[in-house]
């Protein structure tokens, strides 16, 4: 079925992102929006946008009935979910079949399959894809818990079988901190998913994480976009990604691929999906899990490959078959993505709010800016603080490296402390230049990734500039376009 | 014209030889800098420090006076004289614990007039759908806690009194 009209169940840049290809393909787009957002761009790119009121997610962004309501309302064909919010929930997704409304995503039965890491693994298990040793069992008494750590061998992980971003995980070093490292876990867990319900697992020490995206036609046609590495994280959260992995050589991008692909075929799914495994230094690998959406690092997967994925989402949602084969993908260049956040890296992460004074724009080419902010709107703390994905092109690694940090010098959020100074150290460490790095890299480096130390010189430019400022007023600066209208050279094929 | 400058909370002392709109010199740490102010336009500008030319962009950040500086590698955020008043932070009670950020008191663990430990934790405070432990920073007795589960802190605000 042709689809017209697409509502977006979400907010910020992901919106923005999915309005993009839809305009592009001729499809009207229906947004959401609350009081505190009333301002930001997702509200008035699209064609309709619907207010939500004022109140919790569970009212506004997370409130099915009154979601559904609208894209009833506003007669639009299909929902997409974005990332996060409700891209992953299966009441919502049976809700919208039933209301006729097409869901931009996978089956109901496929969420549930990869929803649990539990049954994910069991299944996985089935089709012969290797799994790291733990225990994935249904007992969940602590005294049984804490055996079956020991006899995993410490160091363990305890993560939240419906978890993700992070929360409900503990790595467990020694027996003597299980019991609280359980607790804390669980009560993230019921906090975060209403499920308490846990699983260990062995602790790989500098492990990569490494995923392969996945698009499926659900005609039968399952293709793989090659790979990205996101091994620099912070607490779970991915902060830069990279594609192709530096860590791959052919033989083992074509198996990590193609067991993804096997994996799609083999629980037959149907539209974007991603693969995550951990890259054990030794070159073993293990599933780790399916995202079953659109990933938030999409974008450096676009730009070698050419693909616009979330085109790609809509078509087989809209029951297309695919006319290209797996052949006709190709990963060409490299490409980076910075995830900016609005945090202070040097007073241990916390988070920050204030009014962006000024975005700035990137002068160079294959330079991508994936933000759902405007000069002069607030971040505020009711929603996660990532403000913005940075995202370059390159020829090779060190080309597309060296772009970043340029680009980090003009894309400057000013207002707002971000980490944008954090992640120039990042991109300049020189084991970050080598590519020799691992999920615990922000950890284990902390200490070079501290602030620089000024020279007097340094210093001296910056009172100078300083005095200037107050000399004459200045500020602010007031551009009339956003972010989004100087989005330049968004490479789509 | 001796003054005091903080950047990113540390002091520095510069002394100002001479001002004008477009050009300033100055002594820090016994070197002489002039610096030429050659263009402007919004907050971006270029500069030549002693023959060598910079471009910076400025911003004005948060309520306190405070000046956020780009130049190339370099962000830092600066108070400048008139404007300093003490490093943050002065003026708290010794005994207290401040919130490091706005947000929302999740859980609090400790109880008023129990006994705490350095680094035990007290409260739990969420931004950003994000936990922060808040710890003790002495041995002592809990003596009051300002704040419950549930209710908003903005930043700095003081969350309890140990004794």
């Amino acid at each position: 079925m042709k689809i017209k009209k697409i509502l977006i169940a979400n907010r910020g840049e992901i919106a923005l992102r999915v309005i993009k290809s839809c305009k592009e393909m001729g499809i009207q787009t229906v947004t959401l929006y609350t009081e505190e957002d009333k301002k930001l761009p997702h509200s008035y790119k699209a064609d309709e946008s619907y207010y939500l009121g004022q109140g919790t997610l569970a009212e506004t962004y997370l409130n099915q009935e009154r979601i559904i309501e609208i894209a009833k309302e506003s007669k639009a064909d299909a929902i997409h979910p974005g990332y996060g919010f409700l891209s992953e929930n299966t009441d919502f997704c049976k809700r919208v079949s039933q209301a006729g409304i097409i869901f931009i995503g996978p089956s109901v039965s496929a969420i549930e399959l990869m929803g649990d890491k539990k049954t994910s693994k069991d299944a996985m298990e089935k089709i012969n894809i290797p799994l790291i040793p733990g225990y994935h069992g249904e007992s969940q008494d602590p005294e049984l818990l804490e055996s079956e750590a020991k006899k995993i061998g410490y160091p363990v992980l305890i993560k939240a079988t419906a978890g993700g971003g992070g929360k409900g995980m503990r790595i467990v070093e020694t027996a003597a901190d299980f019991t609280e490292a359980l607790e804390a876990a669980k009560r993230e867990a019921l906090n975060a998913f209403s499920n308490d319900k846990v699983l260990l697992e062995k602790y790989i020490k500098n492990p990569r994480h490494i995923e392969v995206q996945l698009v499926s036609d659900g005609k039968g046609n399952h293709f793989h976009f090659f790979e990205r590495e996101c091994s620099i994280q912070r607490r779970y959260q991915k902060v830069v990604e990279e594609t192709p992995s530096p860590a791959l050589n052919a033989k083992l991008r074509k198996d990590m691929c193609e067991t993804a692909v096997k994996i799609s075929s083999g629980i037959d799914y149907i539209g974007a999906g991603t693969i995550e495994y951990i890259l054990a230094p030794d070159n073993s690998f293990y599933f780790l899990e399916m995202n079953t959406r659109l990933q938030v690092e999409h974008p450096i997967t676009e730009m070698v490959t050419g693909v616009d994925l979330v085109k790609l989402q809509i078509e087989a949602a809209s029951g297309l078959a695919f006319d290209f084969k797996q052949s006709d993908i190709t990963q060409t260049g490299h490409s980076f993505e910075v995830r900016m956040y609005a945090e202070d890296p040097d007073n241990e992460f916390l988070p920050t709010i204030g009014r962006i004074k000024s975005i700035g724009h990137s002068t160079m080419a294959d330079v991508r800016l994936d933000c759902g902010f405007a000069d002069n709107t607030e971040i505020s703390v009711n929603y996660d603080p990532m403000i913005a994905k940075l995202i370059v092109y390159a020829d090779d690694r060190d080309s597309a490296r060296v772009k970043m940090d340029k680009a980090l010098n003009e894309i400057l959020f000013s207002g707002v402390k971000t980490n944008r100074d954090y992640l120039k150290r990042i991109l300049k460490h020189p084991k970050f230049i080598e590519g020799d790095i691992h999920t615990h890299f922000i950890v284990d480096y902390a200490d070079d990734l501290k602030p620089n130390v000024m020279t007097d010189e340094d210093k001296a430019i910056l009172i100078a500039a300083s005095i200037f400022s107050e000399n004459s007023a200045v500020n602010p600066l007031n551009q009339k376009t956003s972010s989004w209208d100087r989005l330049t050279n968004f490479r789509n094929i | 014209m001796e003054k005091k400058v903080l950047i990113n909370n540390e002091e520095h002392s510069i002394h100002i030889l001479d001002k004008k709109n477009d050009s300033i010199k100055f002594e820090l740490n016994g070197k002489e800098y002039s610096v030429n102010l050659l263009h402007k336009q919004d907050a971006v500008m270029s500069l030549e420090c002693n023959g060598k030319k910079h471009s910076a962009s400025t911003q004005k950040f948060g309520r306190d006076g405070t000046i956020q500086v780009f130049s190339n590698d370099l962000e830092g955020y600066l108070k400048l004289p008139g404007k300093v008043k003490g490093k943050r932070q002065a003026g708290v009670n010794e005994g207290s614990l401040q919130s490091p950020m706005p947000g929302k008191v999740f859980k609090v663990v400790k109880e008023k007039g129990s006994t705490v430990k350095i680094g035990e934790t007290i409260m739990i405070l969420e931004a950003m759908k994000m936990e922060h432990a808040i710890k003790s920073n002495k041995d002592g007795i809990l003596k009051d806690i300002f704040f419950n589960e549930g209710d908003q802190v903005t930043g700095g605000a003081e969350l309890c009194e140990i004794e």
